[in-house]
């Protein structure tokens, strides 16, 4: 046992220095990390490798190590996450559920999972100081100066040291492809945790989201779904006056995913970037055309009059209801809900998602933006300080990258909630048509983890057959996807910790400030014309172009990795 | 009590005044040692929930980091004054302030007399049964939890609700009542009469029953009217209670119920809804500037501080009412 450690730090060493030397000459492909090893399937969310996990640790093999599971541990860990009401409506926890219990068993860690209500409960903890041992947050977004703050903090311990050793696996998937190399290190090369990545190459699983449109209501008025403002606007009127819909576009965030914003020349609302140059949607002149076009909108009665204060219940029995005929929605919980909802007593309802908006005059081009996710997702399974068995923290939180682990916590058990069929493994009766009447999340929600987030790759084949069940799903994508959003998409740029109180000051205000002016240019409460000027210059007077030189340089910075 | 009557001799120095006082003390406390000990839990509980945590307020002069601690913690630049001279410059900083005042003066000058009217208006009712039917029913919004009350509001003030179709023929604008900015106040101020007035009006009634009934038999012979014993006889004789609980209220005049608000405000109406204390959960709770924050609340507290002391003084001078 003790040799066996003492080649094994031997071993992390010699790796340490290699990976050292690798990170300078970029990651394509660490050699020491990858040789000699047979399951690589697990990075590109292929799942199909029907291999079992590595069986054991061999210490004379000049490969990383291997870990085997289930560990031989006495170690009980407890774990912090975000409330999920998928799970919580029908277990007191996730250990409770089968697939916690299938991880625990499969493992050999005992975990005690927390469950906190929202970012103000996380909020609290970090301020308590009082850690659980493993906290899975999106600490880069959230976290009061951002992920480095939080190592320096010492919420976060870095698990460089324990990478080759206790999560080979990890390690082999992350280097296997460049943008998640860089995504899941800070500037200053700290590997801070274990990521939920989105996998899958051509980007469906990164589209989740868009304008939701009645087509069936576009069809027997006889248009195509709109891809250009003017052709919402006539859409809409006819909605208005054929339909009888009352608020014809019902949903509060009207600036979501640059759907308003991008025919005007402007990727979002907020952050975006045009040739790697970081602007502020609301921080431009031409947002006045669009505040303009909204404010038009507004005034004859095409969006929701109490637009600012609706809530979700609200707006989706609008849509059902025929109150209105657009929205924005994900495809999931909606374009699959609606249409499975509303089709039991009215087999002609139909919904699905339309194409991102070019300007009038340039129909036919593909649109600036979309909405896009990024694929490594911000929230990372972290190691506190508080954790005292941090190599065993490790391997446990490893096990979802094994080719084991990507089976659970993508599919569940197999022969219940899924089965192997030609290498792919598809889910069961148990969870596609649940004889309990959950729907689909809900019934995911017991096996596996592939609906929400956690320490694995997302795997296609959940996307394929929960978020594309329904043709309508698959022609939202399509619409939805066909943009230039990766071009303008800001993602995984981190502020610095030097600057970012100053930014959170900055942003703090701004935010407030322009969602108000927003909702007073589109009312009407304030003139846009007479007012613009004034608006501009309240921002700037906010230091906005401060933020903005910020965001500059945490993206140049993240470019240089 | 004792401690009160204990007045120094005027002729003794100040040190030797102090050194009897205390030997006044310790006797009574070995007397009475029972009723100390009866005082002791309390005592203990300010002590461990009141006092103690206010040691965190110097995080307002610090850039607080949760595992640097309180004391491990960097003072902020500025002399440690930095969230504070934030706070001033800040683009929010009138409105918030503003707001506040707005907010908690009305309820002031609208709901402070309105449990007194009630009071009086109940007090005059002759028939027993009738009085206590109207005293239950409006004692009952005060036993419903503020998020319920709150979700009440929302229901009937928004658009097709019950009020705002009530309200529409005189000349309320159309859509959500919560979605204009100029009818925040008003809908807050008089749902919290609504919910607040039978409740406020009991320690009123309780105060009523003290009063002299010999006082009105002797106006009745002197011809008063009912109008003129309740303005000579009846307020008079609750003046002391009205003065006490005014000065107590003046002290949370910056406090606007914070559960409140937060329910009923939206990103829309901020212009007249946002107050110092939901400014101080977003900034804090949401965007982990707990410093910041702690800055923004310990200035509120402060404003308060001083406008009780200052009440007080005032109502200390102009009648013989007062705190302490």
């Amino acid at each position: 046992m003790l040799s066996e450690k003492n080649i094994g730090r031997v071993l992390s060493a010699v790796l340490a220095a290699s990976t050292a030397l690798n990170l300078g000459g970029c990651s394509s492909s660490p050699a020491s990390s990858t040789g000699g090893n047979s399951s690589g399937g697990a990075s590109n969310g292929g799942a199909s490798s029907s291999e079992q996990a590595p069986a054991s640790s061999n210490t004379e093999n000049p490969t990383p190590a291997e870990v085997s599971y289930p560990l031989d541990t006495n170690a009980k860990f407890t774990f912090a996450l975000e409330t999920e009401t998928q799970v919580t409506s029908m277990y007191t926890g996730l250990s409770d559920t089968p697939f916690g219990q299938a991880l625990m068993e499969q493992t050999g860690v005992d975990v005690e999972y927390q469950y906190l209500l929202d970012s103000s409960a996380f909020s609290l903890l970090f301020a308590s100081g009082d850690l659980p041992d493993i906290i899975q947050f999106k600490f880069k977004d959230k976290y009061a100066g951002g992920v480095e703050q939080a190592i320096m903090d010492k919420v976060i311990v870095p698990i460089n040291d324990y990478l080759t050793t206790a999560a080979p696996d990890y390690y082999r998937v992350v280097t296997s492809n460049e943008t998640w190399h860089k995504a899941v290190r800070t500037s200053k090369g700290d590997y801070y945790g274990f990521a939920f990545i989105l996998g899958g190459d051509d980007g469906f699983l990164q589209v989740t989201n868009g304008a939701v449109i009645r087509d069936d209501w576009c069809r027997e008025l006889g248009i195509d779904l709109p891809e250009t403002p003017s052709e919402v606007y006539n859409m809409l009127k006819l909605f208005k006056e054929k339909k009888g819909a009352t608020a014809p576009f019902s949903y509060p965030n009207l600036f979501e995913n640059g759907y308003f914003t991008s025919w005007a020349g402007i990727p979002y609302a907020e952050w975006y970037k045009i040739d790697e140059k970081v602007g502020y949607g609301a921080y431009t002149p031409e947002m006045k055309e669009v505040y303009l076009y909204l404010n038009k909108l507004y005034s004859e009665g095409l969006i929701d009059p109490n637009y600012a204060t609706l809530n979700t219940d609200t707006y989706r029995s609008n849509f059902m209801n025929g109150v209105s005929g657009m929205q924005f929605r994900n495809l999931a919980g909606g374009i699959a809900t609606y249409i499975e909802t509303m089709r039991a007593t009215d087999p002609d309802w139909s919904c699905t998602g339309g194409p991102y908006l070019v300007a009038d005059d340039k129909k036919g081009t593909k649109p600036m933006s979309g909405q896009r996710k990024e694929s490594v997702n911000s929230g990372f399974s972290v190691i506190t300080s508080a954790c005292k068995d941090v190599e065993t923290a490790v391997k446990f939180l490893n096990y979802g990258y094994t080719d084991a682990g990507h089976l659970l916590y993508n599919f569940g058990i197999e022969d219940v909630s899924y089965e192997m069929k030609d290498n792919k493994p598809i889910y069961t009766e148990e969870v596609t048509k649940n004889p309990e009447g959950l729907g689909m999340q809900y019934a995911l929600a017991k096996y596996c983890r592939a609906w929400g987030s956690g320490p694995f790759i997302q795997d296609i084949g959940y996307g394929e057959q929960y978020n594309f069940r329904l043709p309508e799903q698959k022609t939202a994508v399509e619409n939805w996807a066909n943009t230039d959003a990766d071009k303008h998409f800001l993602q995984y740029a981190n502020i610095s910790s030097a600057n970012a109180a100053e930014y959170a000051n900055i942003m703090s205000e701004v935010k407030t400030y322009v969602e108000e002016m927003q909702i007073k240019f589109v009312t009407g409460q304030v003139s846009i014309e007479e007012e613009y000027d004034n608006y501009m210059n309240t921002l700037k007077n906010m230091n906005i172009e401060k933020a903005i030189a910020f965001y500059q340089e945490a993206l140049d910075e993240f470019n240089s990795r | 009590m004792t401690a009160n009557t204990a007045s120094p001799d005027k002729s003794a120095s100040k040190d030797s005044a102090f050194r009897a006082y205390w030997r006044k003390v310790k006797i009574d406390m070995i007397k009475d040692f029972d009723a100390y000990l009866l005082v002791l839990p309390v005592i203990i509980y300010y002590l461990i929930f009141h006092y103690k945590p206010m040691y965190g307020a110097i995080i307002a002069f610090k850039n607080y980091s949760p595992a640097a601690g309180v004391m491990g913690s960097p003072w902020a630049s500025n002399f440690g004054m930095q969230h504070f001279i934030s706070f001033f410059s800040s683009h929010f900083f009138v409105r918030v302030i503003r707001n506040t005042l707005v907010i908690s003066l009305t309820s002031l000058i609208v709901g402070f007399p309105a449990p007194i009217i009630l009071a009086l208006l109940l007090n005059e009712v002759r028939c027993d049964k009738y009085k206590r039917l109207v005293q239950t029913i409006s004692y009952l919004p005060h036993f419903i939890s503020t998020v319920v009350l709150c979700s009440i509001i929302v229901i009937f003030t928004k658009q097709g609700g019950l009020i705002n179709q009530m309200l529409i023929p005189f000349g309320l604008k159309s859509g959500d009542m919560l979605g204009h900015a100029e009818y925040f106040v008003p809908v807050y101020v008089i749902s919290g009469i609504w919910s607040s007035v039978g409740w406020g009006s009991i320690i009123y009634l309780a105060a009523l029953t003290g009063i002299d009934q010999e006082l009105y038999e002797a106006a009745r012979i002197d011809g008063a009217n009912r109008w003129q014993q309740t303005i000579h006889i009846t307020l008079p004789g609750i003046t002391g209670t009205i003065v006490i609980l005014f000065i107590l209220r003046m002290g949370s005049v910056m406090n606007v119920g914070f559960e409140k608000v937060m329910l009923l405000y939206n990103s829309g109406i901020y212009e007249t809804a946002d107050v110092i204390s939901t400014y101080v959960y977003r900034r804090g709770l949401l965007d982990f500037s707990w410093s910041y924050s702690a800055a923004v609340g310990l200035f509120n507290s402060a404003i308060n501080f001083i406008l009780v002391v200052t009440f007080n003084k005032i109502s200390s001078k102009v009648s013989e009412y007062s705190l302490w």
